[in-house]
């Protein structure tokens, strides 16, 4: 198994490879529409293992709404796996948001950035 | 700092390095626990703690390993302190990463001035300014708690902004300055000024210890 | 517990409520005094972090949340609380999956009992409730007080996620829920259903994607404006702001806290 994907499995606890690729995580998620490669198919690139892995951009797009993880029929969870994603890159220090650049940090509820903190910056 | 000395015991750290030969130019300020240019970490023997201090109010210990922090990397924020607003909004423009606070108290067990670092920083996230103000009013801007912290947060600069924002905005004005600040620029006092400067040293010295104290008995 | 018996919550209100929901928090208060429900806001607390980290490796982010899981421990051993009480739905999602973890691998609650040296230890057993819970388990206390009728209201309601999400700390059916339907209905308050009341508003890309906020709330909106609402009653401050880019004042619809809305109803406006 490669590296990364078992990396991902032991920050999710989860196991892609469960995943039968029905494609209601797809279905459910509330931003599917702005991703590079919907839910589904990124479970299928872990499967995979494969060098465009690197390359995804969805994950940081997935707000962790849990949509698709509680109605995921193989418990896979896809929101947990790509949080693990996330935090591969996160957990290097990477920050993928410049807090210091964002225009109406001080107008918006604390929540929102608290929340943009937490998944976007290591 | 990574080789061994001998030095009398009782020793302050920076009375010790001295002693070993080092000469600061930097690193040292008051020597008396107030302008928190000698941050130092150190561990002793058979401790797992890495520990905080000031060179100069801490005693050497045997064995002890230390190194030297005189300061924690960090641009300061410019801005017009009376074009603020005194609240958590302000704050998330400069300092934004006080988000990323997650309460693990690292910077209040590395605060040589014992202060209630996270429990400030809380107060910040919780818009009481005023609350935050007063717990870190005696943050000597070390650094020590900012070297530690896994947020980043900058807290000198973040503390010295809280301060000025609660002194500016917040705290109610002080009477008495604001009418002796505008009979000096009157010129009120311009001639016992002039007669105080025309005195010898012996007849101020008289003066002063003979002065009314405010509040004091006489 | 008996009708008349007195109820006693501690109160954790979070970053937010004290910044930018307070008209949230007041009618808040000011709804439950009147049902004669008592709070008692903790003395410190911690940010709980708004989203929880889902990584099963991730025990720092539970300590914000547990320092104040603490606090309230010590204040429900000196006095006779319920529970704690939230009313951001964020507070509540995260301090619930706190518990809920702790509960399930007793290896973490000991980590986190180890590194929090300076800390009692949590002893597990504080009981995190939402104020919409709240509200539901004593519908009799409101329609003693509700003496008004609200004719002119015809109310969406919107859940938004983190009440529902993950199903094991919802507080009704993830899929359909109708706990605040229920609530008012029992109030004579007309209800609108809609397909989107658990859909996601876009959350924190208020910050860094603006349009997916607002291609978002359109949806949500839209779809409450087809059905006939005037009305769309939220419980959480994100919602309410991220709601508030497409929904305006003097729009056909009103966005409005549910416990706005109540307050109404028992005749303090």
């Amino acid at each position: 198994m490669k590296e990364i994907v078992r990396k991902i499995i032991s920050i999710s606890g989860r196991n892609p490879f469960l995943c039968y690729q029905c494609g209601l995580c797809s279905a459910v998620c509330p931003v599917v529409e702005y991703m590079d490669t919907p839910p589904h198919k990124v479970v299928k690139l872990i499967q995979l293992g494969g060098e465009e892995l690197k390359r995804i951009k969805s994950i940081w797009y997935c707000i962790s709404c849990m949509a698709c993880v509680d109605r995921c029929p193989r418990n896979v969870g896809p929101g947990i796996l790509f949080e693990a994603f996330r935090l591969l890159t996160l957990r290097r220090g990477i920050d993928k948001v410049d807090l210091g650049t964002l225009e109406n940090i001080d107008k918006v509820p604390t929540i929102a950035v608290v929340a943009l903190a937490r998944k976007t910056t290591g | 700092m990574g080789k061994a000395y001998e030095v009398p015991e009782g020793l302050t750290i920076m009375k010790a390095l001295e002693y070993a030969g080092f000469r600061f130019i930097r690193g040292s300020g008051c020597r008396g626990g107030f302008c928190g240019a000698c941050g130092v970490i150190y561990r002793s023997p058979g401790e797992y703690k890495l520990r905080v201090g000031l060179a100069c109010q801490t005693t050497v210990k045997d064995g002890m390993h230390l190194a030297i922090l005189p300061y924690s990397p960090m641009v300061k924020p410019i801005y017009r302190i009376d074009k603020l607003k005194p609240d958590l909004g302000t704050i998330l423009k400069y300092f934004p990463e006080i988000v990323r606070c997650v309460s693990c108290n690292s910077c209040t067990k590395a605060c040589p001035q014992d202060l209630e670092v996270m429990e400030a920083i809380q107060a910040i996230r919780q818009n009481d300014i005023a609350r935050a103000a007063n717990l870190i009013f005696d943050c000597i801007m070390c650094g020590l708690c900012s070297t530690r912290c896994p947020a980043d947060i900058r807290h000198p600069y973040l503390f010295q902004l809280v301060r000025r924002l609660y002194g500016k905005h917040l705290l109610s004005r002080a009477r008495h300055v604001e009418l002796r600040v505008k009979e000096i620029v009157e010129g009120r006092w311009e001639a016992e000024f002039s007669k105080l400067m025309k005195m010898s040293v012996e007849e101020l010295r008289k003066l002063y210890t003979e002065r009314k104290i405010e509040g004091g008995e006489k | 517990m008996n009708y008349l018996s007195s109820l006693k919550y501690l109160y954790y209100p979070g970053c937010t409520i004290k910044r930018d929901a307070l008209e949230y928090e007041e009618k808040s208060l000011l709804l439950l005094r009147k049902m004669g429900i008592e709070l008692k806001e903790l003395e410190s607390w911690y940010c709980c972090g708004a989203l929880p980290s889902l990584a099963i490796d991730d025990i720092m982010s539970y300590v914000g949340g547990t320092r104040t899981l603490i606090e309230a421990q010590k204040l429900i051993r000196r006095g006779d609380f319920n529970g704690l009480l939230t009313l951001c739905p964020m507070c509540y999602n995260v301090l619930k999956r706190i518990n809920l973890v702790l509960e399930n691998d007793p290896d973490k609650l000991e980590i986190l009992t180890e590194y929090m040296e300076e800390e009692e230890r949590y002893g597990l057993g504080v009981n995190v409730v939402h104020i919409v819970e709240v509200l539901a388990g004593n519908i009799d206390r409101l329609k003693e007080i509700a003496t008004e009728k609200l004719t002119e209201f015809k109310v969406a309601v919107y859940y938004g996620c983190t009440l529902l999400r993950p199903k094991e700390i919802a507080i009704d059916d993830p899929e359909n829920p109708e706990i605040i339907e229920n609530l008012l209905t029992s109030l004579e308050v007309a209800i609108v259903d809609y397909p989107f009341k658990t859909e996601c508003c876009g959350s924190y890309h208020i910050l860094t994607n603006r349009n997916i906020v607002v291609d978002r709330v359109k949806r949500i909106v839209s779809s409450a404006l087809r059905r006939g609402a005037n009305i769309i009653t939220v419980v959480c401050p994100l919602c309410m702001y991220n709601l508030k880019q497409v929904v305006k004042e003097g729009n056909k619809l009103r966005a409005m806290y549910l416990s706005e809305l109540l307050v109404h109803l028992v005749g303090d406006r």
